[in-house]
């Protein structure tokens, strides 16, 4: 599933690395646990986490990690993202306004992981108590 | 391909600059071409270690030797030692503090993750004396897809 349409259908707000959303995700994580992400295969994989912090962004690239959703109404500050263009990070970072738990806002037709180590595939649309979303993604300098 | 050495120092709970070194070399390694599952393996060691570092150590210093056959990764700090490193190695057991669990660490994975992911790993400690760790990666070895 292409990059750009997981952000479509999430309707999340592109924070960092535009020129990245033609890559190919296969699977979809959900972790609060930077040791978590380090120990899971990551190849192809888009990660959903809460923790919007300088230290998610740096385990996602050393993990190898094509992109991060930044859930739970977690949006990271500047550091964040400048973080992220010191480390020359090759994958994009994103923020959608989600109150759900990050394994409930899977997009559809994916696979993968979550903390409690159950395999998640969602079929449905993001739930209903998703929070109302942005008009359009925004472009984030 | 000539030997070359390659030194970083970290500062004890900085942070804020927690894990570049990591990425330094994770980036250099990807510029010398290495195999990417290698280098994958030696970041995640060298993150791991400096996290650790950070987290629970005093300043301390990395020293990263690629040779042509193999690469050493050696992490060294003037913390307060590991009281008991069998025990640090077991999967999750951890001594973090409350401020390291809240930015997504102490699942007690560090020592195992390292472990795992060397080809050879060594550590020297003494209670109040400071913690070595020294790992060694071939470039050759065969394992399963990471």
């Amino acid at each position: 599933m292409k990059l750009s349409e997981i952000v479509r259908e999430l309707d999340a707000t592109i924070l960092y690395g535009e020129d990245q959303l033609d890559k190919e995700i296969i699977l979809c994580g959900a972790s609060d646990l930077m040791s978590d992400v380090l120990v899971r295969p990551t190849n192809g994989i888009l990660l959903m986490t809460g923790l919007a912090s300088v230290q998610a962004v740096r385990t996602a690239q050393i993990a190898g990690v094509l992109a991060v959703v930044f859930v739970r109404n977690k949006r990271p500050g500047a550091e964040v993202i400048e973080a992220a263009k010191a480390g020359g990070f090759r994958c994009s970072l994103h923020h959608i306004p989600c109150s759900s738990p990050a394994g409930g806002c899977m997009p559809a037709g994916s696979a993968g992981w979550t903390g409690d180590d159950k395999p998640v595939v969602c079929l449905a649309a993001p739930p209903a108590d998703f929070d109302t979303p942005h008009a359009s993604p925004q472009s984030y300098e | 391909m000539a030997s070359l050495r390659k030194s970083f120092f970290i500062k004890a709970r900085d942070f804020a600059h927690a894990g570049e070194a990591s990425i330094h070399i994770q980036n250099l390694l990807k510029s010398m071409h290495l195999d990417s599952a290698l280098v994958r393996r030696i970041a995640i060691c060298c993150y791991e270690g400096e996290m650790n570092a950070v987290i629970h150590g005093g300043d301390a210093n990395i020293h990263v030797d690629i040779e042509t056959d193999h690469l050493t990764l050696e992490i060294a700090d003037d913390g307060p030692g590991i009281e008991d490193i069998a025990r640090a190695m077991q999967p999750g057991y951890s001594t973090a503090s409350e401020e390291a669990r809240e930015m997504g660490f102490g699942a007690g994975m560090g020592l195992p993750n390292m472990k795992n992911n060397s080809d050879d790993i060594r550590i020297e400690c003494a209670p109040g004396q400071g913690t070595r760790v020294h790992m060694m990666f071939l470039y050759e070895a065969e394992r399963g897809i990471a």
